[in-house]
C-alpha cells in the first residue's frame, strides 16, 4: 500500500481499527450465541434415556427402569449445572471482548503515537505553540523565550498574521504592511532584508536553545545525545 | 353327557372370548418416568396396527405416551413378563 500523507496514513489507520472491532465484536457475538443455543437442555439426557430403553427389549425388569430413571435425573440435575456454566462463560465472553476491544484500540493509539513521534524526530523542531509579545519584543515557541529587536517582531507579526489568513507574501508585500505605503512604492530588497535579519536572529537564537548550548562560566557543547552521533 | 355339555360350553365360550396379550414400553415427561406392562385385548384388536391403536388410547387416558410394542401374542403371558411387567400387569 502507498501512503502518500499523514491524514491519509491516519484515515487507513482508523479503517484498519474499526474493521478489527468489528471483526472482534462480530466473532465473539457469534461463538456467544453459537454457545447458548449448543449447550445440551435439560430434556437432551432424557431423550438419551428414552433411546436407550426404547432400542433395548430386553430391558424389561423393573429394576432397570428404576436405574433408568435414576439416570435420567441426575442428567437432569446435571443440566441445571450447566445452565449456570453457560453464564459463567457468557460473563467470562463478555470481558474477553471488552478486553480485545480494548487492547486493539490502544494499539492504534500506540501506532498513531509511533507514527507521530517519528515525524517530530526527523522534522526536528515541531511547533506546538506560538506566541508573540510585542510589547516586550518576546517570542515564545514552545515554551522557549527568543528576544528579538523590534523590527524583527515587527515582521515575525506580519508574517504570522498573513500564516493566520493562509497567504504567501512576497518581499514588497512584507515592507508596504511594515511601513504602510503601498506595495507598488516598495522595494522587493527592502523585505527580503527584513527576513533575513529575521532568520539570523531567531535562527541564531534557535540553535543555541536546541542545539549549541551555553553552559554559563563553562563553556560551550552539543546539546545532543552521544549515541546519535556518526563520523563518515 | 351333561359333563361333555358343561365343558363343549365353556369351550366355546372361551372360543368366542378369545384374548390376546400385548407388551409395550412407556414414558412419562418432566420428570421421565418409564414403565413396562402388559395389557390385555380383545380378539379383534390383535393384528398390531389395531393394537398399537388401542395401546395408545387406552395409555393415554392415563397419562402415558405409547413408546413400543414389544409383541402381540395370544398365549398366555410368562411368568418372567409377569414379573417384570410387576403392578403394570393388566392394570391398564
Amino acid at each position: 500500500m502507498k501512503i502518500s500523507s499523514a491524514t491519509e496514513t491516519r484515515k487507513t489507520t482508523r479503517l484498519i481499527i474499526f474493521g478489527g472491532l468489528v471483526v472482534i465484536i462480530g466473532i465473539l457475538t457469534v461463538t456467544g450465541a453459537w454457545l447458548l443455543w449448543t449447550l445440551p437442555d435439560a430434556n437432551a439426557f432424557n431423550v438419551r434415556v428414552e433411546q436407550i430403553f426404547v432400542r433395548n427389549d430386553a430391558l424389561t425388569s423393573q429394576n432397570e427402569i428404576n436405574l433408568l430413571e435414576i439416570l435420567a435425573q441426575s442428567g437432569t440435575a446435571f443440566s441445571d449445572t450447566l445452565a449456570s456454566y453457560r453464564m459463567v462463560i457468557f460473563v467470562l465472553m463478555l470481558m474477553a471482548t471488552a478486553l480485545l476491544v480494548a487492547a486493539l484500540a490502544f494499539l492504534g493509539m500506540l501506532l498513531l503515537l509511533n507514527r507521530r513521534m517519528a515525524k517530530i524526530e526527523s522534522s526536528g523542531i515541531q511547533v506546538s505553540s506560538l506566541l508573540i509579545s510585542r510589547d516586550e519584543n518576546l517570542v515564545i515557541l514552545n515554551n522557549m523565550e527568543f528576544q528579538l529587536t523590534p523590527a524583527a517582531i515587527e515582521t515575525f507579526s506580519v508574517l504570522a498574521e498573513a500564516r493566520m489568513d493562509g497567504d504567501v507574501l512576497s518581499g514588497a508585500e512584507l515592507e508596504a504592511m511594515i511601513v504602510g505605503k503601498s506595495t507598488a512604492d516598495c522595494d522587493e530588497a527592502a523585505g527580503a532584508t527584513r527576513i533575513k535579519r529575521l532568520r539570523d536572529s531567531l535562527g541564531n537564537q534557535m540553535v543555541s536553545a536546541l542545539l549549541i548550548k551555553n553552559i554559563a562560566r563553562r563553556g560551550y557543547v552539543l546539546a545532543i545525545d552521544k549515541d546519535v552521533i556518526e563520523m563518515i | 353327557m351333561r359333563y361333555i355339555i358343561i365343558i363343549s360350553a365353556t369351550f366355546l365360550a372361551t372360543a368366542v372370548q378369545a384374548f390376546c396379550f400385548v407388551d409395550y414400553k412407556a414414558k412419562q415427561d418432566d420428570p421421565l418416568k418409564l414403565h413396562y406392562g402388559v395389557m390385555e385385548l380383545t380378539d379383534q384388536q390383535c393384528s398390531f396396527e389395531e393394537a398399537q391403536k388401542v395401546v395408545t388410547q387406552r395409555l393415554l387416558l392415563q397419562g402415558w405416551t405409547l413408546l413400543n410394542l414389544l409383541s402381540v401374542s395370544a398365549s398366555n403371558p410368562t411368568p418372567q413378563q409377569k414379573a417384570n411387567a410387576g403392578e403394570n400387569f393388566l392394570r391398564y
